[in-house]
């Protein structure tokens, strides 16, 4: 395991390296963008504090990135073209560039969507839920949109017109789902640390599973995924609290409990986990053939991140089960990887997480190592006696804390 | 040591290795869907046109978006 964790950091650096050399800052042609968006007006060229495109004394154009660049979505900066009237109204609006999950944001990227935003006024609160439609399952994204705007044109109808809002206009409070997400995640940290203390309580990690189905799953649509990982390493945080929520809660449970996330909250864990309960015969699998297949995930994972650090794209990424499924979008390939993974559940249990899931191998390779955890025969992961750490997702069945730096669970172990 | 099934070990592995290829052909289509697949799209969509609208006319096919190159 400790060969494997030092490959992948130095498989990371390396490509991190030659996609930062292969890929220097590609500037957009924003002016081709501006005839394209606005062909009867003519812009002049870029100048001024702060940098705007002039046309006509009644209109400037801007890029949102020059003005408010501190505004993140899931995945960096929207950056947007927007042009505004003399009056402090928005008159055109197109997104140049963005790294937002495709799955999310399809409908976002619309002129149907953006031209809701033509015709506001700087006045105008921009909040989503009270003047501007959300989009279901693209909060994050939605919010960092509306407020990408608000704040870059009230600066610049400020500093070019000298127009100030008006009146008691503190900005919204945002979504209330990293709220949601800790209420999720402090539930399985208190039954976790419940379950290791007696084993009468262990019916409440089927709750946590299924609170992870519900409301990680189908509420927030916010699996932990490795697009979070190569997007913050690629365009650094987010400025949403959901996003900090998901991403602090698995750095202090991978600290403490190992793969807590994937043995308590995962929407796609439970679902498959609770598919494999169902009564069917499972396949009898040897364990040689077992662990050789269990590695493909970490071969996988390397792919996606030589992939992604090359091309800098983490949407090349973006085949994982449970992004495709609790987005309710992916293309005809994820969407059958979807009903594979999840069929496959009925003859092997939690097929995904075991052989083929990228964050199944991450969290395993920075997991903390724990004795404790021999397993048993009725383990969720069909991990044999002893198994590695990285494959244990800490349900607690065969917890047995260490005395004598022997495992003193040896009754419950049979081979299975 | 627990032994497999034959029957339940080739079933196994064939559906690992159907599960890989897919994985395999998700990536590719990511990839490629930007360039060979989007760039496909267009030409067949173009070939459409221009063998039903176009060639009765007796007018040619272009090189689709022409306008870029010409800026």
């Amino acid at each position: 395991m400790k060969m494997r964790r030092i490959l992948l950091a130095a498989l990371s650096i390396c490509t991190f390296v030659v996609g930062a050399l292969l890929h220097r800052d590609q500037a957009v042609d924003e002016r081709a963008v501006l005839r394209e968006m606005m062909p009867d007006r003519l812009f002049g060229e870029k100048t001024g504090a702060p940098p705007r495109y002039p046309s006509d004394g009644d209109a400037v154009a801007f890029n949102s990135y020059d003005i408010a660049p501190s505004v993140r979505g899931y995945a960096g900066p929207i950056k947007l073209l927007l042009v505004l009237g003399k009056k402090g109204t928005i008159r055109g609006i197109r997104i140049i560039e963005h790294r937002e999950t495709k799955n999310y944001v399809h409908y976002l990227e619309t002129p149907e969507y953006l031209n809701r935003f033509i015709g506001k006024s700087i006045q105008d609160r921009f909040e989503i839920g009270r003047d501007l439609d959300g989009i279901t399952r693209a909060t994050v994204s939605v919010e960092a949109l509306a407020r990408t705007v608000r704040e870059s044109s009230r600066i610049v109808a400020m500093d070019v017109y000298g127009i100030t809002v008006s009146g008691d206009d503190a900005p919204g409070k945002g979504s209330s789902g990293w709220i949601w997400y800790l209420l999720v995640f402090a539930a399985a940290v208190g039954g976790y640390i419940a379950t290791r203390r007696t084993k009468t309580l262990l019916r409440l990690r089927d709750m946590s599973l299924l609170a992870g189905i519900l409301v990680v799953g189908l509420l927030l649509s916010s699996p932990f995924s490795v697009l979070h990982v190569f997007n913050f390493a690629l365009f650094g945080p987010s400025s949403s609290a959901l996003w900090w929520a998901i991403i602090l809660t698995m750095a202090v449970s991978l600290a403490f409990a190992g793969r807590l996330y994937c043995g308590w909250i995962c929407p796609f864990g439970a679902l498959s986990e609770l598919i494999g309960r169902l009564p069917a015969r499972k396949w009898t699998i040897a364990r040689e053939q077992d662990e050789a297949r269990r590695r493909w995930k970490y071969v996988l994972l390397g792919g996606l991140v030589i992939l992604v650090f090359i091309t800098r794209r983490p949407e090349y990424a973006n085949i994982e089960t449970y992004v495709t499924l609790f987005s309710f979008h992916g293309n005809a390939m994820t969407w059958m990887l979807v009903a594979f993974a999840l069929f496959a559940n009925v003859r092997v249990e939690r097929f995904w997480c075991r052989y083929l899931c990228p964050v199944a191998a991450l969290t395993g390779l920075l997991a903390r190592a724990e004795k404790g955890y021999p397993s048993r025969n009725d383990c969720p992961m069909g991990n044999r006696q002893d198994p590695a750490i990285a494959e244990c997702i800490r349900c607690n069945r065969c917890y047995a804390p260490q005395r004598d730096g022997n495992s003193s669970f040896k009754a419950n172990k049979k081979e299975g | 040591m627990l032994r497999g099934n034959r029957t339940d070990a080739r079933k196994f592995d064939m559906l690992v290795m159907l599960m890989t290829v897919l994985v395999v052909a998700a990536l590719g289509y990511n990839l490629l869907m930007e360039s060979v697949i989007a760039g496909a799209g267009d030409y067949l969509a173009r070939r459409w046109h221009y063998e039903k609208v176009l060639m009765p006319k007796g007018l040619s096919l272009h090189k689709g978006e022409y306008w870029r190159e010409k800026n």
